[in-house]
């Protein structure tokens, strides 16, 4: 099998694993997995088309503008969702109000793009040579993000007072609060932190990757894949989680034929549940 | 000054009310214990007055000032500390993390915290031997002494305890309330007791409020309510 | 005359071709020539009963609106698709209502969006097959969606007509009709054009499904007698993030030539084509005018053959265009515009011609027999022959008893070019008409009447010559 094929698979795994890791931030104070996070992704893409495929501005200026309305759209999903959830006090309501934010934002987004695809050009086009396997400078920059935004999001929980008060926000909202913890302006960062983070790999993988502006649920399903995986919570379960996803995938489909990449994918999430339901570094997992 | 004074305070909750135009007040430097039956309002007098529920009615005056409408996480910066029912300790982080989380409203006073942790350490010598354990793996006494040491972190003029007693062993609450006795003589902190143990609370504070349906019914000194024939029979009994 | 011709084809003709001075005396050639095209038809015309669209004095139909449904994605990935088709639609809708509509009776569409929902798109189709207010409904969209639907409509006697489904074989669909090429014309004619390259080893990767399942069995049955060895079908699956896996493959068995999906998902293959710098060829089918896949493929993407009903847009010489795909699409273009693609510049309008021929073919059998009864306009339609220059496909119809507005000779390969002006096709199999289009020597066109011509270099020009 050539090395392509692990290359290629470490570059969609990648992606999915910076999908996980932003489902992960919004997760670690709320207990709540996203499935509007995806929209992030398609918020980037679409920003990316528009602002450097379309309209030609220069890098810095979309970038900017990027993480401003990637801000916004996290500000207004966390009322989105976490209104309803701190209303209704159901248990399953962070379900039916995430799905709901993911369906108004695709809707937005197939009024607007209704028949694009967001393929803008790579920002730098040029390829790297490892030992005959080819990878595009495009392709390294998520690879090294995600690096990035893993070590950064580990450190930060582990080692800050802020990264601590997040995971005890997690655990008790309430206590936090009395200990001064300000825990709803914690949860509205979360919710635009995770944005931003999502919205600046579907910024940087979607000349590589066809991102359509209805896709935003796929890349979501892919990333809770990655995330239940590798251990909800778990920036590290995200990583490997994702990786596993991307990996197994490209090489399944190499070896066996396409129709296969799917199926290991979740026959290994089956096995995963199976042999540890908390996936590989989860702890166990709380429902609020 | 660090006078707490509630003024009518009501609090609906879920249509009955758990507050019925309730005033209250605890002077600076007063150990004052809040006392009633289940149900009576007492947990949820201290979740308003941290900020933890939103009244429907009424007034809180902290230091002379009204806190009303200040978010609960700003009233641990401006001196209220509250040990919650059930501790409420982060299992997951050390007992370290835990009093650090406590520091949060003097985060950037690193030279302060640091003292602080140490004094903790003083107080509760068995969190020094804990000190990276995680706290989920600490016993009922323990985890209760790392609960009100986290809220002292914040170095508050008030501390509010709701139920400290609760789940302990008879000889445990006693050393408990020794801790709490030295922490107002010595230290000179205000403190708000909520207890199930009348009798043992109104021997540890000045003054004390019995509260039924969420209104006061009796306040008094501790040593006149203790001698009080209707505490006596509804809420000293023989049992506690 | 003129009065009436301007009723029947409104301003898409006089609109696109005046220009100032000389409005009036060109209208009157297009007319002219509009009047030609409609009374030189295999249909017996007389003023009265003519295949173009008749204004209601004709006859009266009685009926208060002619509705014509459509199950199609609107939205998602695939929603190209449905716009595509809806415009198209409403374009021809539009024109036939200004001239009257049909029997008097206006014309409306009635949408539904499926999605890429199996499910939904059934459901749609099983709701307006039993609304008897339906006329005719087109879609849904995609061979196995369709799959699912057919019955609804069989059962329900509803005309039906498909612009996106080139799988199956209708003959046992009595009331459906197909206005795309039929794959196993378009897979011949692909399978041609390789033979005539000398390729000798190709390969498809294509979705599971009934489309890639019956591409995948004419291939495996068909390749050998065009002296070709079909190397099997890659499946892919809508998560795929990138077709290299399957595409690096058919690499390593020495592929020429890979065929690639018609659907959204062939931009992955285009696009693995650049990543692997793939020497050999891509082709398709119609799904090839994606200009997705111009996006994701880059220039490598220049050589795809595309094999499809008339697709004149990216011929640059409009004087080439049918008169009635011109027509049609500067409607189109009209009314909806056209994409670009931010990356590779490469444009199409914002509509689908064939789908267009649904409704034309509706209103020319309607009209024909005078009646809407579903049946009786079946058989008109069955025994439609209108010439290539009138549709606004620009393709022949004559379904005949197989249900295929299009038959072989409708099919055309084209080769995706590109030069610094940007994106273009050049013939490479196509019909007489293009034969003045002659790209460079050595290129075969065939005939109407089936004998080839060679494009050769005669005195330092290229002209086309009996092959």
């Amino acid at each position: 099998m050539s090395l392509q094929i692990w290359i290629d698979g470490l570059f969609a795994g990648s992606v999915f694993a910076i999908i996980a890791l932003s489902m992960t931030i919004v997760y670690q104070p709320t207990r709540i997995m996203n499935f509007a996070q995806g929209e992030g992704f398609i918020l980037g893409a679409a920003l990316g088309y528009q602002l450097v495929g379309v309209w030609k501005w220069p890098l810095i200026q979309s970038l900017v503008v990027l993480v401003i309305a990637a801000a916004l759209m996290g500000f207004i999903m966390e009322r989105m969702v976490m209104l309803p959830v701190q209303l209704s006090g159901s248990k399953f309501a962070w379900i039916i109000a995430t799905l709901a934010a993911a369906m108004i934002f695709q809707s937005a987004f197939n009024i607007k793009y209704v028949n694009v695809t967001f393929s803008y050009f790579d920002l730098i086009e040029k390829d790297i040579s490892i030992f005959g396997a080819k990878l595009s400078v495009q392709k390294l920059l998520v690879i090294l993000m995600m690096i990035i935004v893993f070590i950064a999001n580990d450190q930060f929980l582990k080692r800050t007072l802020w990264g601590r008060s997040i995971r005890a926000i997690a655990h008790n909202p309430d206590t936090s609060t009395i200990l001064g913890i300000p825990t709803k302006p914690v949860i509205k960062l979360a919710f635009i932190t995770g944005t931003i983070v999502i919205a600046l790999v579907g910024f940087l993988a979607s000349p590589v990757i066809i991102v359509a502006p209805a896709a935003g649920l796929f890349f979501t399903i892919q990333g809770f894949t990655a995330a239940i995986i590798g251990g909800v919570g778990s920036p590290k379960g995200a990583v490997v989680g994702g990786l596993m996803i991307g990996i197994l995938d490209s090489v399944v489909r190499s070896w066996l034929g396409g129709t296969w990449g799917l199926f290991s994918t979740f026959f290994v999430l089956a096995v995963i549940l199976i042999l540890k339901p908390n996936g590989f570094f989860g702890k166990r997992v709380e429902g609020r | 000054m660090s006078d707490l004074r509630i003024e009518g305070l009501t609090i609906t909750y879920g249509g009955a009310k758990a507050l019925d135009n309730l005033s209250i007040e605890v002077k600076t430097g007063e150990f004052v214990a809040l006392l009633g039956a289940n149900g009576a309002g007492k947990t949820t007098t201290l979740r308003a007055t941290s900020g933890l529920m939103r009244p429907a009615a009424g007034k809180i005056f902290f230091d002379g000032v009204e806190i009303t409408k200040v978010p609960g996480h700003k009233r641990t910066a401006l001196g209220i500390g509250h040990v919650p029912e059930g501790r409420q300790i982060f299992p997951d982080h050390t007992v370290e993390e835990n009093l650090q989380l406590g520091t949060f409203v003097r985060r950037k006073h690193r030279a302060e915290t640091t003292q602080s942790l140490e004094d903790m350490y003083g107080l509760f010598p068995r969190l020094k031997e804990r000190h990276k354990q995680a706290a989920g793996t600490l016993s009922g006494g323990e985890a209760q002494m790392l609960a009100i040491a986290r809220a002292l972190m914040s170095r508050p003029k008030i501390l509010m305890l709701d139920e400290p007693s609760l789940g302990l062993a008879p000889q445990l609450v006693l050393e408990l309330f020794k801790y709490l006795k030295r922490l107002h003589a010595e230290q000179g902190l205000t403190i708000l007791l909520v207890e199930q143990q009348a009798r043992l609370a109104l021997q540890l504070a000045q003054r004390a409020y019995i509260l039924e349906r969420g209104a006061v019914k009796i306040e008094g000194k501790s040593k006149d309510l203790i001698n009080d024939p209707r505490v006596a029979e509804a809420y000293l009994g023989t049992a506690s | 005359m003129l009065t009436v011709m301007e009723r029947c084809f409104g301003e898409r003709y006089t609109s696109t071709v005046s220009d100032g001075g000389n409005v009036f005396k060109k209208k009157v050639i297009i007319a002219a020539v509009a009047a030609t095209a409609l009374f030189g038809t295999a249909v017996t015309a007389t003023a009265a009963d003519n295949p173009g669209l008749v204004p209601k004095k004709v006859w009266d139909s009685k009926a208060d609106k002619i509705k014509i449904g459509l199950v199609a994605p609107m939205t998602g990935i695939f929603a190209v698709l449905g716009i595509s088709q809806r415009n198209s639609l409403q374009v021809v809708a539009d024109q036939i209502n200004a001239a009257g509509g049909i029997g008097g009776a206006k014309i409306e569409l009635v949408v539904r969006d499926g999605g890429l929902d199996p499910v939904a798109s059934a459901n749609y189709a099983k709701e307006l097959a039993g609304d008897s207010s339906i006329n005719m409904v087109a879609g849904p969209s995609i061979s196995s969606y369709y799959q699912g639907a057919a019955t609804y409509y069989e059962a329900a006697k509803k005309l039906n007509c498909q612009p996106a489904v080139a799988a199956l074989d209708f003959t046992d669909y009595k009331y459906a009709f197909r206005s795309q090429d039929y794959y196993k014309d378009t897979l011949t004619a692909l399978m041609t054009v390789l033979q005539k390259r000398s390729i000798k080893k190709f390969g498809m990767i294509y979705e599971s499904g009934p489309t890639g399942t019956d591409f995948d069995a004419y291939y495996t049955a068909q390749a050998t007698k065009y002296g070709l060895t079909y190397l099997g079908w890659e499946k892919i699956t809508s998560t795929a993030t990138s077709h290299n896996a399957e595409l690096q493959k058919f690499i390593d068995k020495g592929a020429e030539a890979v065929n690639i999906s018609n659907n959204a998902y062939g931009a992955y293959t285009a696009k693995a084509a650049k990543e692997l710098k793939y020497k050999g060829i891509l082709m398709g089918g119609s799904g090839a005018q994606n200009i997705a896949f111009h996006e994701t493929g880059g220039d490598d993407f220049a050589g795809t053959l595309m094999a499809a009903p008339n697709y004149q847009w990216p011929i640059r010489d409009k004087s080439l265009w049918q008169p009635g795909y011109k027509a049609h699409t500067e409607a189109v273009v009209k009314a909806n515009g056209f994409n670009t693609g931010v990356k590779s510049g490469a444009t199409s309008p914002n509509g689908t011609a064939i789908a267009a021929d649904c409704l034309y073919a509706y209103a020319v059998a309607a009209n024909k027999v005078r009646s809407l009864d579903a049946t009786k306009v079946r058989d008109a339609m069955e025994k439609l022959d209108i010439p290539a220059k009138m549709t606004p496909s620009g393709v022949r119809i004559h379904p005949g008893p197989e249900h295929n507005l299009y038959q072989a000779d409708g099919i055309n390969v084209y080769e995706w070019r590109k030069d610094a002006k940007g994106w273009y096709t050049i013939e490479v199999n196509g019909v007489s008409r293009q034969a003045a289009a002659c790209p460079e020597a050595g290129w075969i066109a065939k005939t109407a009447t089936g004998s080839p011509l060679v494009c050769a270099k005669v005195s330092g020009k290229l002209v086309y010559r009996a092959g």
